[in-house]
């Protein structure tokens, strides 16, 4: 009888935070004896001590009753982990394969289509995997030690909801992806400056074939990346985009892309050109770099200019669109 | 079970979560231990399973409302609980607020709108 109780008892305990088990498991066997003492008076049958443990329940249902809800990140920050997890699971494979094919542009692969394509694919779902884990250990270590994402406690005011469509809002998710995306640039193009040029290969003792790249633009491209960095952080820190700083913001990105004809388009399909004679024989072969860097400058402008424009003639209102209370 | 039994099942169980509280604070003016508390409120009605009621005992312990000491002095060591001064005020601010429930229900019930 007894060794059903203490069976009982050494399983609820299994499940119990170490701290309390010894102090629960006393307890809970109290109780057990308690109950069959009343019920059954001397000594219970096998079977009637079990119909008293089968009315606590299963082992695992009463030692959950005993602790607070468990969970590696909780319904408040899940939301954002999600938000971020989309995004990566987006870029991520993206990037791996953009780099694959990149790689294999440059140095033609040894081994055969079929299995550079595999290695692509496993490349690209270790990536997302390892990805996937970072942002969870990072939501994970925020949920236990207790962090706000939005540290400030200020109280809900709907007067300042932002307008529909207002240009001045910040979207958060984008600037700080904006931010960590441009820091991951930023350390590869150190890493390109410090190996004197492109290589797919990220290793500073041996960093393999390297295909020369102009060092002032390449300083330049690390610049505008730091700079587009700094300006997020503002704005995330200010909450409000003007027109300065949107002004600002495109005329990086346009810097962006000129660094990006002299630091990426140009080197690559000059080495293309040679090393492929069919590729060069194609019509735009020798401007495909020029026509590239057009076309992202006329998206940016296209993207940017129409946002550029309302902030522009919205700034002559310094006041924001919407009453803001006065305490007291 | 039917699918409206066990809804109305759930429902009944989350309107009793809180009275159980209630309940529990109320009969703890003298030291009790877990079985006792169980049969005492069953004397008067409620029936709380024991899955239930020995960890809200301590939950309740931990928060401050009820404090506990084992006695070891009988033929097995038990663990007794009672109010604690803070336990005290909440209950009767809780016993306040249920009496003002009950007697707003019973108007929201009854009441002409109702039905």
């Amino acid at each position: 009888m007894a060794d059903l109780v203490e069976r009982y008892v050494h399983q609820v305990g299994r499940y119990l935070p170490p701290k309390e088990r010894a102090d629960i498991e006393a307890e809970l066997r109290s109780q057990i004896q308690d109950q069959l003492d009343d019920r059954y008076e001397g000594a219970p049958s096998q079977a009637e001590v079990a119909s008293v443990l089968a009315e606590f329940g299963h082992p695992y249902q009463i030692a959950t009753s005993y602790t607070s809800d468990q969970y590696l990140v909780g319904p408040a920050l899940y939301p954002f982990m999600m938000m971020i997890l989309r995004y990566g699971w987006l870029l991520v494979p993206a990037i791996i394969i953009f780099l694959n094919i990149f790689g294999a542009l440059v140095t033609p692969p040894q081994t055969g289509l079929f299995n550079r394509v595999v290695d692509t694919v496993l490349s690209a779902l270790q990536a997302t995997l390892i990805f996937s884990a970072i942002v969870v250990l990072c939501f994970a270590l925020i949920q236990h030690s207790h962090l706000k994402l939005d540290a400030k406690e200020e109280p809900f005011n709907p007067l300042d909801l932002p307008e529909v469509d207002d240009p001045h809002t910040v979207d958060r998710v984008e600037a700080v992806s904006g931010i960590a995306i441009g820091t991951l640039a930023a350390l590869v193009l150190l890493y390109f400056l410090r190996v004197g040029g492109l290589t797919p290969r990220f290793n500073l003792t041996d960093p393999g074939e390297v295909i020369p790249v102009p060092q002032t633009w390449l300083l330049l491209s690390i610049v505008s990346t730091a700079g587009m960095i700094i300006l997020n952080i503002w704005v995330l820190r200010r909450n409000r985009w003007s027109a300065v700083m949107w002004l600002a913001q495109t005329l990086l990105e346009l810097i962006g892309v000129v660094c990006l004809y002299f630091v990426l388009y140009e080197p690559v399909f000059e080495r293309l050109v040679v090393a492929s004679p069919a590729f060069g024989s194609l019509p735009f072969a020798n401007n495909i770099g020029e026509v590239l860097a057009v076309l992202s400058a006329i998206v940016n402008l296209l993207g940017n200019g129409r946002k550029l424009v309302r902030l522009w003639t919205e700034s002559g209102s310094s006041a924001p669109p919407y009453a803001v209370p006065t305490n007291g | 079970m039917t699918e409206s039994a066990e809804q109305i099942n759930q429902l009944r169980l989350e309107l009793r979560r809180g009275v159980v509280v209630l309940a529990v604070l109320s009969q703890m003016d003298v030291a009790r231990y877990g079985y006792s508390l169980i049969q005492q409120l069953a004397e008067q009605g409620l029936d709380i399973e024991e899955g239930t009621l020995y960890p809200l005992l301590r939950r309740l312990e931990k928060q401050g409302l009820l404090e506990s000491e084992w006695e070891v002095g009988e033929s097995r060591p038990r663990k007794y609980y009672r109010i604690s001064a803070v336990g005290r005020e909440v209950l009767a601010t809780l016993s306040a607020d249920w009496f003002e429930t009950v007697k707003m229900m019973q108007g929201i019930l009854q009441g002409e709108n109702h039905g």
